[in-house]
Protein backbone atom coordinates (compact mmCIF):
# COMPACT_ATOMS: atom_id res chain seq x y z
CA UNK A 1 0.00 0.00 0.00
CA UNK A 2 1.11 3.49 -0.94
CA UNK A 3 0.31 6.55 1.76
CA UNK A 4 -0.54 10.04 0.67
CA UNK A 5 1.53 12.46 2.96
CA UNK A 6 -1.23 14.40 4.75
CA UNK A 7 1.08 18.16 5.65
CA UNK A 8 0.94 17.15 9.34
CA UNK A 9 2.24 14.17 9.82
CA UNK A 10 5.20 15.59 7.24
CA UNK A 11 5.82 18.30 9.77
CA UNK A 12 5.75 15.53 12.32
CA UNK A 13 8.77 14.21 10.86
CA UNK A 14 10.55 16.87 9.73
CA UNK A 15 10.37 18.99 12.57
CA UNK A 16 10.40 15.79 15.43
CA UNK A 17 6.93 17.20 16.74
CA UNK A 18 6.23 15.20 19.65
CA UNK A 19 4.03 13.45 20.55
CA UNK A 20 3.71 12.54 17.47
CA UNK A 21 6.77 12.20 15.47
CA UNK A 22 7.81 8.70 16.29
CA UNK A 23 4.51 6.99 15.23
CA UNK A 24 4.90 8.61 12.08
CA UNK A 25 9.05 7.75 11.82
CA UNK A 26 7.80 4.52 11.88
CA UNK A 27 4.56 4.52 9.47
CA UNK A 28 7.14 5.95 6.85
CA UNK A 29 9.45 3.28 7.39
CA UNK A 30 6.96 0.48 7.54
CA UNK A 31 5.63 1.90 4.02
CA UNK A 32 8.80 1.53 2.37
CA UNK A 33 9.76 -1.56 3.69
CA UNK A 34 6.59 -3.53 2.88
CA UNK A 35 7.46 -2.04 -0.51
CA UNK A 36 5.01 1.20 -0.89
CA UNK A 37 5.69 4.31 -1.87
CA UNK A 38 5.28 7.37 -0.03
CA UNK A 39 3.84 10.74 -1.87
CA UNK A 40 3.52 14.25 -0.88
CA UNK A 41 1.21 15.88 -3.07
CA UNK A 42 3.15 19.18 -4.76
CA UNK A 43 -0.15 21.17 -4.57
CA UNK A 44 0.58 21.30 -0.84
CA UNK A 45 4.58 22.51 -1.16
CA UNK A 46 4.19 26.36 0.04
CA UNK A 47 1.95 25.24 2.63
CA UNK A 48 4.30 22.49 3.83
CA UNK A 49 7.27 24.98 3.78
CA UNK A 50 5.12 27.23 6.05
CA UNK A 51 3.89 25.18 8.50
CA UNK A 52 6.98 23.33 8.74
CA UNK A 53 8.81 27.00 9.34
CA UNK A 54 5.87 28.16 11.76
CA UNK A 55 6.58 24.78 13.80
CA UNK A 56 10.06 25.45 13.93
CA UNK A 57 9.78 28.65 15.30
CA UNK A 58 6.85 27.54 18.23
CA UNK A 59 9.71 24.84 18.81
CA UNK A 60 12.15 27.50 19.04
CA UNK A 61 10.06 29.78 21.28
CA UNK A 62 9.51 26.98 23.98
CA UNK A 63 13.42 25.19 23.56
CA UNK A 64 15.29 28.35 22.68
CA UNK A 65 17.86 29.78 21.45
CA UNK A 66 15.33 31.59 18.97
CA UNK A 67 16.63 31.89 15.39
CA UNK A 68 15.60 34.89 13.05
CA UNK A 69 13.25 34.47 10.51
CA UNK A 70 15.69 34.46 7.55
CA UNK A 71 17.77 30.84 9.86
CA UNK A 72 13.79 29.28 10.12
CA UNK A 73 13.44 29.80 6.47
CA UNK A 74 16.60 27.88 5.67
CA UNK A 75 16.15 25.19 8.39
CA UNK A 76 12.69 24.56 7.17
CA UNK A 77 13.98 24.14 3.49
CA UNK A 78 16.68 22.10 4.45
CA UNK A 79 15.04 19.71 6.44
CA UNK A 80 12.33 19.11 3.78
CA UNK A 81 14.86 19.01 0.96
CA UNK A 82 16.09 15.84 3.08
CA UNK A 83 12.67 14.65 3.67
CA UNK A 84 10.99 14.34 0.31
CA UNK A 85 14.31 13.17 -1.78
CA UNK A 86 13.33 9.44 -1.49
CA UNK A 87 10.19 10.10 -1.65
CA UNK A 88 7.55 10.64 -4.77
CA UNK A 89 5.98 13.84 -5.74
CA UNK A 90 2.34 13.20 -6.53
CA UNK A 91 1.66 15.77 -9.44
CA UNK A 92 -1.70 18.45 -8.93
CA UNK A 93 -4.21 17.41 -11.69
CA UNK A 94 -6.28 19.76 -13.43
CA UNK A 95 -9.81 18.27 -12.05
CA UNK A 96 -8.27 18.80 -8.48
CA UNK A 97 -8.24 22.54 -8.90
CA UNK A 98 -12.19 23.15 -8.79
CA UNK A 99 -12.65 22.24 -5.24
CA UNK A 100 -14.04 25.85 -4.05
CA UNK A 101 -17.28 24.68 -3.00
CA UNK A 102 -16.00 22.21 -0.21
CA UNK A 103 -15.58 23.29 3.31
CA UNK A 104 -11.78 23.00 2.69
CA UNK A 105 -10.40 22.97 -0.37
CA UNK A 106 -6.91 22.11 0.59
CA UNK A 107 -8.60 18.41 2.14
CA UNK A 108 -10.31 18.05 -0.79
CA UNK A 109 -7.55 18.34 -3.35
CA UNK A 110 -6.05 15.19 -1.10
CA UNK A 111 -9.07 13.29 -1.29
CA UNK A 112 -9.59 13.37 -4.90
CA UNK A 113 -5.99 13.09 -5.13
CA UNK A 114 -6.42 9.27 -3.94
CA UNK A 115 -9.39 8.67 -6.52
CA UNK A 116 -7.00 8.24 -8.82
CA UNK A 117 -5.22 5.64 -7.31
CA UNK A 118 -6.61 1.73 -7.26
CA UNK A 119 -9.15 0.95 -4.58
CA UNK A 120 -6.78 -0.54 -1.87
CA UNK A 121 -4.07 1.00 -3.54
CA UNK A 122 -3.54 3.92 -1.34
CA UNK A 123 -4.33 5.49 1.67
CA UNK A 124 -4.35 9.59 3.20
CA UNK A 125 -1.53 9.34 6.33
CA UNK A 126 -3.11 12.12 7.96
CA UNK A 127 -3.83 13.07 11.84
CA UNK A 128 -6.88 15.41 11.03
CA UNK A 129 -9.63 14.57 12.89
CA UNK A 130 -12.03 15.52 10.56
CA UNK A 131 -11.02 13.67 7.61
CA UNK A 132 -10.80 10.70 9.41
CA UNK A 133 -13.97 11.13 10.40
CA UNK A 134 -15.04 11.86 7.21
CA UNK A 135 -13.20 8.85 4.76
CA UNK A 136 -12.49 6.43 7.05
CA UNK A 137 -12.13 4.04 4.43
CA UNK A 138 -9.33 6.02 2.79
CA UNK A 139 -7.26 7.58 5.51
CA UNK A 140 -5.04 6.25 8.65
CA UNK A 141 -3.36 7.51 11.51
CA UNK A 142 0.39 6.61 11.69
CA UNK A 143 -0.24 4.86 14.69
CA UNK A 144 -2.96 2.75 13.32
CA UNK A 145 -0.64 2.10 10.35
CA UNK A 146 2.18 1.01 12.79
CA UNK A 147 -0.37 -1.76 13.90
CA UNK A 148 -1.48 -3.25 10.55
CA UNK A 149 0.16 -6.58 10.14
CA UNK A 150 3.13 -6.28 8.22
CA UNK A 151 2.86 -6.80 4.68
CA UNK A 152 5.14 -8.63 2.46
CA UNK A 153 7.02 -6.75 -0.60
CA UNK A 154 6.64 -8.80 -3.68
CA UNK A 155 9.38 -8.86 -5.37
CA UNK A 156 8.10 -8.70 -9.47
CA UNK A 157 9.76 -10.13 -12.11
CA UNK A 158 9.77 -6.89 -14.16
CA UNK A 159 9.36 -3.90 -11.32
CA UNK A 160 7.67 -1.93 -13.79
CA UNK A 161 6.64 0.05 -10.67
CA UNK A 162 10.01 1.23 -9.52
CA UNK A 163 11.47 1.89 -13.08
CA UNK A 164 8.87 3.76 -13.58
CA UNK A 165 9.57 5.98 -10.67
CA UNK A 166 13.21 6.32 -11.85
CA UNK A 167 11.55 8.77 -14.73
CA UNK A 168 7.97 9.62 -13.12
CA UNK A 169 9.12 13.47 -13.31
CA UNK A 170 10.28 13.47 -16.92
CA UNK A 171 7.57 11.24 -18.08
CA UNK A 172 4.79 13.51 -16.18
CA UNK A 173 6.28 16.31 -18.10
CA UNK A 174 5.87 14.95 -21.71
CA UNK A 175 2.57 13.75 -20.79
CA UNK A 176 1.61 17.03 -20.11
CA UNK A 177 3.12 18.28 -23.25
CA UNK A 178 1.76 15.92 -25.19
CA UNK A 179 -1.79 17.19 -23.94
CA UNK A 180 -1.37 20.68 -24.33
CA UNK A 181 -0.15 20.82 -27.91
CA UNK A 182 -2.24 17.98 -28.71
CA UNK A 183 -0.06 17.09 -31.74
CA UNK A 184 -0.79 13.14 -30.57
CA UNK A 185 0.16 11.27 -34.22
CA UNK A 186 3.07 13.32 -35.29
CA UNK A 187 5.37 14.34 -32.15
CA UNK A 188 7.41 11.54 -30.84
CA UNK A 189 7.95 12.71 -27.19
CA UNK A 190 8.87 9.79 -25.44
CA UNK B 1 7.27 -4.63 46.91
CA UNK B 2 9.54 -1.95 44.57
CA UNK B 3 12.75 -3.44 42.97
CA UNK B 4 15.32 -2.68 40.64
CA UNK B 5 15.85 -4.47 37.41
CA UNK B 6 18.32 -4.34 34.51
CA UNK B 7 16.26 -4.58 30.79
CA UNK B 8 19.20 -6.06 28.17
CA UNK B 9 17.73 -7.24 24.77
CA UNK B 10 14.29 -8.46 25.90
CA UNK B 11 15.54 -9.80 29.43
CA UNK B 12 14.83 -8.35 32.72
CA UNK B 13 17.32 -9.07 35.35
CA UNK B 14 16.97 -7.94 38.88
CA UNK B 15 19.78 -5.75 40.75
CA UNK B 16 19.36 -7.54 43.64
CA UNK B 17 18.80 -11.21 43.35
CA UNK B 18 15.05 -12.46 45.06
CA UNK B 19 14.13 -15.25 46.43
CA UNK B 20 10.46 -16.09 44.69
CA UNK B 21 7.68 -18.81 45.33
CA UNK B 22 7.27 -18.99 41.15
CA UNK B 23 9.22 -19.70 38.09
CA UNK B 24 6.67 -17.30 36.16
CA UNK B 25 4.78 -14.16 37.35
CA UNK B 26 3.19 -11.46 36.17
CA UNK B 27 4.65 -7.98 37.15
CA UNK B 28 4.33 -4.07 36.65
CA UNK B 29 7.11 -2.56 35.08
CA UNK B 30 8.06 1.15 34.61
CA UNK B 31 9.33 2.25 31.39
CA UNK B 32 10.89 6.05 31.68
CA UNK B 33 9.10 7.82 28.57
CA UNK B 34 12.81 8.70 27.24
CA UNK B 35 13.61 5.45 26.21
CA UNK B 36 9.99 4.94 24.05
CA UNK B 37 10.80 5.02 20.33
CA UNK B 38 6.95 4.92 19.78
CA UNK B 39 4.14 4.87 22.40
CA UNK B 40 2.17 2.65 20.47
CA UNK B 41 1.36 -0.99 22.16
CA UNK B 42 2.60 -2.57 18.98
CA UNK B 43 0.75 -5.90 18.56
CA UNK B 44 2.58 -6.47 15.19
CA UNK B 45 6.48 -6.06 16.33
CA UNK B 46 7.63 -4.18 13.49
CA UNK B 47 10.76 -5.63 12.34
CA UNK B 48 14.48 -4.52 13.13
CA UNK B 49 14.75 -3.63 9.19
CA UNK B 50 11.63 -0.82 9.80
CA UNK B 51 13.22 0.84 13.14
CA UNK B 52 16.18 1.19 11.36
CA UNK B 53 14.86 2.76 8.00
CA UNK B 54 13.07 4.97 10.50
CA UNK B 55 16.53 5.81 12.77
CA UNK B 56 18.24 6.02 9.85
CA UNK B 57 15.60 9.30 8.74
CA UNK B 58 15.46 10.36 12.56
CA UNK B 59 19.71 11.14 11.65
CA UNK B 60 19.57 12.61 8.41
CA UNK B 61 17.00 15.16 9.94
CA UNK B 62 18.21 15.57 13.34
CA UNK B 63 22.05 16.29 11.46
CA UNK B 64 20.12 19.53 10.07
CA UNK B 65 18.32 20.61 13.14
CA UNK B 66 21.30 20.53 15.32
CA UNK B 67 23.47 21.90 12.54
CA UNK B 68 24.81 25.75 13.35
CA UNK B 69 23.16 28.14 10.75
CA UNK B 70 25.26 30.36 9.15
CA UNK B 71 24.78 33.88 10.94
CA UNK B 72 21.34 35.82 9.65
CA UNK B 73 23.36 38.46 7.82
CA UNK B 74 24.93 35.92 5.46
CA UNK B 75 21.20 34.94 4.10
CA UNK B 76 18.80 36.92 1.35
CA UNK B 77 16.62 39.56 3.30
CA UNK B 78 13.02 37.85 3.38
CA UNK B 79 10.97 39.44 0.32
CA UNK B 80 7.56 41.28 1.20
CA UNK B 81 5.62 38.27 -0.54
CA UNK B 82 7.38 35.64 2.19
CA UNK B 83 6.87 37.85 5.04
CA UNK B 84 2.97 37.75 4.12
CA UNK B 85 2.75 34.66 3.75
CA UNK B 86 4.46 34.13 7.08
CA UNK B 87 1.66 36.03 8.96
CA UNK B 88 -1.02 34.37 6.86
CA UNK B 89 0.28 31.23 7.85
CA UNK B 90 0.38 31.53 11.76
CA UNK B 91 -2.66 32.17 11.22
CA UNK B 92 -3.53 28.26 10.69
CA UNK B 93 -3.91 25.92 13.58
CA UNK B 94 -1.88 22.90 12.21
CA UNK B 95 -0.60 21.51 15.89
Amino acid sequence: MDLLLDINVAVDVCTKRSPFYPDADLALAKCLYEGGRLWPYAGSVQTLEYVTRQELQYQQSVNGPPLSAKQLGRQARDLLKVFTADKHWLAALAGEGDVFDSDDPEDEQLVRALNRFPPGAIKLLTRDQKLLDAHPGKTITPTQYCLLPIGNAALEFVDLKAQQASIRPALAEKIHRVLHHGQYLTTYQF
Amino acid sequence: MRVEALYDHGRLEFIEPLQLRHERLRLIVEVPDAELVSSTPVTHPLPPEVLAQAQAMRDRLDAIRHAPLPPDDEWPELSAKQRERIEAFALREDR
